[in-house]
C-alpha cells in the first residue's frame, strides 16, 4: 500500500475532523472565487461604459488639454474633427471612430442652478460605437436626427426669424432635475471656446437610461454640429474615440496605436488604461484583492496547521510504531503532508465548485449597489453582474492548494522530532 | 428678491460695464470743504455723484487670465438707479444682451428661445468668464441703507487724498458683507474698493483709473478687477465713449426689446 493511499484512508479516519479543515479552505476559496468575479464585473462593465461614453479606448485631444482640464478649456481642441476621425477610422485595426464635444452649462430654474452636459455627437456613427440606440427609453433617434439641414440644424419648432430649438436625446434624470417631460424645451447657458457665453434652446425629444447615473442626471446628447454652434466651434471636436479591434489576427495594441500616433503626430493618443481614471483604481485595487485573497488562504490554513498538529500529537504512538517498524521520517512528512494535501485540494475545489455556482446565479440576476452608490460619481453602472474569469479561476484554485500546503508542511516537521522509544511508551 | 436688489451699489462701480458707467459718474463737486466730513456725508456724496437720468456708453471688457488676454465690446444704456442694457458687440457674442429691470437681470441670447432669467445664487455666475458677476449688476437701495458706514482716516492712493471707509452690510444676504472704498477727498469718487465675504476673506478689489470729468461728472474711465479667488485672472473695463443725459427709448429697458 502506498503512502498516498494510506494518506487516503487516514483523511477518512476522523471524518469530522477533516471536513471542518475542508470546510474552512472551502469558505476561503469560495469567497475569493466570487470576489475575483464580482471584480471581474466590475471591470469589465466599467471598461465598456468608459470605452462607450467617456474616453473611448483610445483617445484623440489636444495635447494641452490635460494640462488645463480642471478650467474646462474648449479652445484647446480637436481642429478639423471631422478628418481626424476619418483617418483614425481608417487605421487597420480600428473598428470605430467618433468624434464628441462635451460642453459643460447650466439651465437656470427660479433660483436654482441646474448643471448639465452638452455631449455633441454624430448620432449615425454612434450606432456602431456606443449602440446609444440600445439605451433609449422614451423617443427615437429619428425624432433626434429627422430634419435636420445640411448644417445639423434642425427645423423642429423654428421659425424663419427666430432662433433654431434643437432636438435632443436626454437622460432620463435630466427631466427629473429640470421638472419637464418628453417634448419640452429648456434653455442652457455654456461657456463658449472663445471664453465667451452662449446660450441655446432645445427639446427633449429622447430619453435614455445610461448605464452610469452621472450620465442619466448631467448628460443630453445632440447633433455634433449644433454643439459646435453653441460652443463657437465650428468644425471641431473636444476629442476623437477609437475602438479596436481584438478579434484574433488582427494588429496588436501597440501596432494599433503606434499607428494611430502616426496618423496623428499632432495630438496627444493614449488607450484608456494609459488614463488616470477609475479603471486605474480598480486595477489597483484588484492588486489589493490579491493580497487580501493571501491573507483569507493564510487564516483558513491556519485551521490545517492546527488539525495537522493535532493529529500528529494524538497519533505519537503510531508515528512511534511506525518508525519502530523501519518507516522513514522523511516518509511520514510526506504521509502526513499528502493527508493535509488531500484535505486542501477537496476543499479548494469544494469552494470552486460553490463560488463559481453562486457567481453563475449572480452573473443573471445581478447585484444591485444602487443604494451604496448614491452620490458616488464613478462610471460603474449601479447593478453589477459578476463573471467568471476562467484564469483567474483556476489561479485561485492553485492558490489555495498550495497555500495550504505549504502552511501544513511546517507542521508535519515536528515528526522527525518524536523519539520512537518515548512514543512508545505513552499511554 | 428684495435681498438679491440689496447689492452694494459700490460695487457696481467697481465692475460692471456699462453698469459702472451708469453708477460711477459723479456730479460735480466743488473742492473738499474744509472741515471733514463724516462717513455718511461721504458716502452720500459719493451717491449723489454717479446718480444720473441716462447714459450711453461704449465699453470695451479686456479679460486677462492664464489663456491670454481677450476683448469684448458692449454698448451700455442706463436710466436711474435700476435700469440699465447692455448689448454686446464683438463678434464672440454679437447680439447677446443683458436686461438690469428694478427685479432681475435677463439674458438674451440669439440662439435661444427664451430668455434666461437669473436670480438667487445664479447671479453669482461670472459675466463673460470675466471677473465681473452678474450679483454685481443687480441694483437696489442705496449704500446707506445697506451698510453700516465708517470713516478710518484718510489715505493717499495714487497721489491723491482719499477718505478710508469701511462698509459692514446690515444684512447678511448681500454679495458682499463687507467693504472698505477710497474716496477722493475731492472729487468725491472711488479710486480704489475692496470687497470682502462674511470671514473676512478679501473676495474682490476694484482700482478705478483715468478719471475724467464728462459733462460734468467724474468718470473712471477706467476700472481694473481682480477677483482674488481666481489666480492669474483680471478684468480692465475700459470706458472708450459716453453720452450722458441722452435720449433714449422708453421701451429700451422692457422684455419686449429683448424679443426676437
Amino acid at each position: 500500500m502506498n503512502l498516498f493511499t494510506i494518506a487516503w484512508r487516514n483523511v477518512g479516519r476522523n471524518l469530522r475532523r477533516s471536513l471542518l479543515s475542508g470546510a474552512a479552505i472551502a469558505v476561503a476559496t469560495m469567497s475569493i472565487v466570487l470576489l475575483f468575479s464580482i471584480l471581474e464585473g466590475m471591470k469589465t462593465d466599467l471598461e465598456n461604459n468608459l470605452i462607450d461614453f467617456y474616453t473611448g479606448e483610445v483617445q484623440l485631444r489636444n495635447p494641452e488639454y490635460g494640462r488645463y482640464e480642471h478650467l474646462n478649456p474648449l479652445h484647446l481642441s480637436v481642429s478639423d474633427a471631422e478628418a481626424v476621425r476619418s483617418r483614425v477610422a481608417g487605421v487597420d485595426g480600428v473598428t470605430a471612430a467618433v468624434a464628441r464635444l462635451s460642453v459643460p452649462g447650466a439651465v437656470f430654474r427660479n433660483e436654482e442652478r441646474i448643471g448639465l452636459q452638452a455631449v455633441g455627437v454624430d448620432f449615425d456613427r454612434e450606432g456602431d460605437y456606443s449602440a446609444i440606440g440600445d439605451y433609449l427609453v422614451a423617443g427615437s433617434l429619428d425624432a433626434v436626427t429627422g430634419g435636420a439641414s445640411p448644417d445639423g440644424t434642425s427645423g423642429d419648432g423654428a421659425s424663419s426669424s427666430g432662433p433654431t430649438i434643437t432636438p435632443v436625446l436626454v437622460g432620463n434624470g435630466v427631466l427629473d432635475r429640470l421638472g419637464i417631460g418628453v417634448g419640452d424645451t429648456f434653455t442652457v447657458v455654456v461657456r463658449t471656446a472663445l471664453r465667451g457665453t452662449n446660450a441655446m434652446t432645445f427639446r427633449a425629444v429622447a430619453v435614455a437610461d445610461f448605464p452610469v447615473p452621472t450620465l442619466n442626471d448631467m448628460a443630453f446628447w445632440a447633433p455634433l454640429a449644433r454643439i459646435q454652434h453653441l460652443a463657437r466651434m465650428p468644425g471641431q471636436a473636444g476629442e476623437v474615440l477609437a475602438k479596436l479591434d481584438h478579434d484574433r489576427g488582427a494588429p496588436s495594441r501597440d501596432a494599433v496605436m503606434s499607428a494611430i500616433r502616426s496618423a496623428e503626430p499632432d495630438l496627444e493618443v493614449r488607450h484608456f488604461t494609459e488614463m488616470e481614471t477609475t479603471y486605474s483604481f480598480i486595477e489597483m485595487a484588484s492588486t489589493a484583492y490579491n493580497i487580501i485573497g493571501l491573507f483569507f488562504f493564510l487564516l483558513a490554513s491556519t485551521v490545517i496547521v492546527n488539525t495537522t498538529m493535532m493529529v500528529i500529537f494524538e497519533r505519537r504512538r503510531e508515528i512511534g510504531t511506525l518508525e519502530a517498524m523501519g518507516m522513514q521520517a522523511r516518509e511520514l512528512i510526506r504521509m502526513f503532508f499528502s493527508e493535509s494535501l488531500i484535505i486542501g485540494v477537496l476543499g479548494a475545489l469544494a469552494g470552486l465548485i460553490m463560488g463559481v455556482g453562486v457567481a453563475l446565479v449572480l452573473s443573471r440576476v445581478g447585484i444591485n449597489f444602487s443604494d451604496a452608490m448614491q452620490g458616488v460619481d464613478f462610471e460603474i453602472s449601479p447593478v453589477l453582474y459578476p463573471i467568471v474569469n476562467l484564469r483567474s479561476t483556476v489561479v485561485v484554485f492553485l492558490f489555495s492548494v498550495v497555500v495550504s500546503g505549504g502552511t501544513s508542511y511546517i507542521p508535519t516537521r515536528r515528526i522527525t522530532r518524536i523519539e520512537p522509544v518515548a512514543a512508545l511508551r505513552e499511554e | 428678491m428684495n435681498n438679491t436688489r440689496t447689492r452694494t451699489r459700490y460695487a457696481h462701480a467697481a465692475t460692471v460695464a456699462g453698469v459702472t458707467v451708469a453708477l460711477t459718474l459723479a456730479t460735480l463737486v466743488p473742492l473738499a470743504a474744509q472741515a471733514q466730513p463724516s462717513a455718511q456725508e461721504i458716502v452720500r456724496r459719493l451717491e449723489a455723484n454717479r446718480t444720473y437720468e441716462t447714459s450711453r456708453a461704449e465699453v470695451t471688457m479686456i479679460i486677462d487670465d492664464r489663456f491670454g488676454e481677450r476683448e469684448s465690446t458692449m454698448v451700455s444704456y442706463s436710466r436711474g438707479d435700476d435700469e440699465a442694457l447692455i448689448e454686446f458687440t464683438s463678434a464672440a457674442e454679437r447680439g447677446q444682451k443683458v436686461l438690469r429691470t428694478a427685479d432681475e437681470i435677463y439674458l438674451y441670447y440669439p440662439d435661444a428661445a427664451e430668455l434666461v432669467r437669473l436670480q438667487g445664487a445664479a447671479l453669482r455666475e461670472s459675466m463673460l468668464g470675466s471677473d465681473v458677476s452678474y450679483e454685481d449688476l443687480t441694483g437696489g437701495k442705496t449704500l446707506l441703507d445697506t451698510y453700516e458706514v465708517t470713516l478710518d482716516g484718510t489715505e493717499q492712493i495714487d497721489g491723491h487724498r482719499t477718505y478710508r471707509i469701511t462698509m459692514e452690510a446690515r444684512d447678511r444676504n448681500v454679495a458682499y458683507p463687507r467693504q472698505t472704498v477710497w474716496v477722493d477727498a475731492e472729487l468725491f469718487v472711488a479710486r480704489r474698493s475692496e470687497q470682502y465675504a462674511l470671514s473676512g476673506r478679501l473676495l474682490k478689489t476694484a482700482v478705478m483709473q483715468d478719471i475724467r470729468e464728462i459733462d460734468g461728472f467724474q468718470v473712471p474711465m477706467r476700472t481694473v478687477i481682480s477677483d482674488a479667488l481666481k489666480r492669474n485672472s483680471s478684468t480692465t473695463i475700459r470706458i472708450d465713449s459716453i453720452d450722458i443725459g441722452v435720449r433714449l427709448d422708453d421701451t429700451l429697458f422692457s422684455l419686449q426689446e429683448l424679443s426676437w
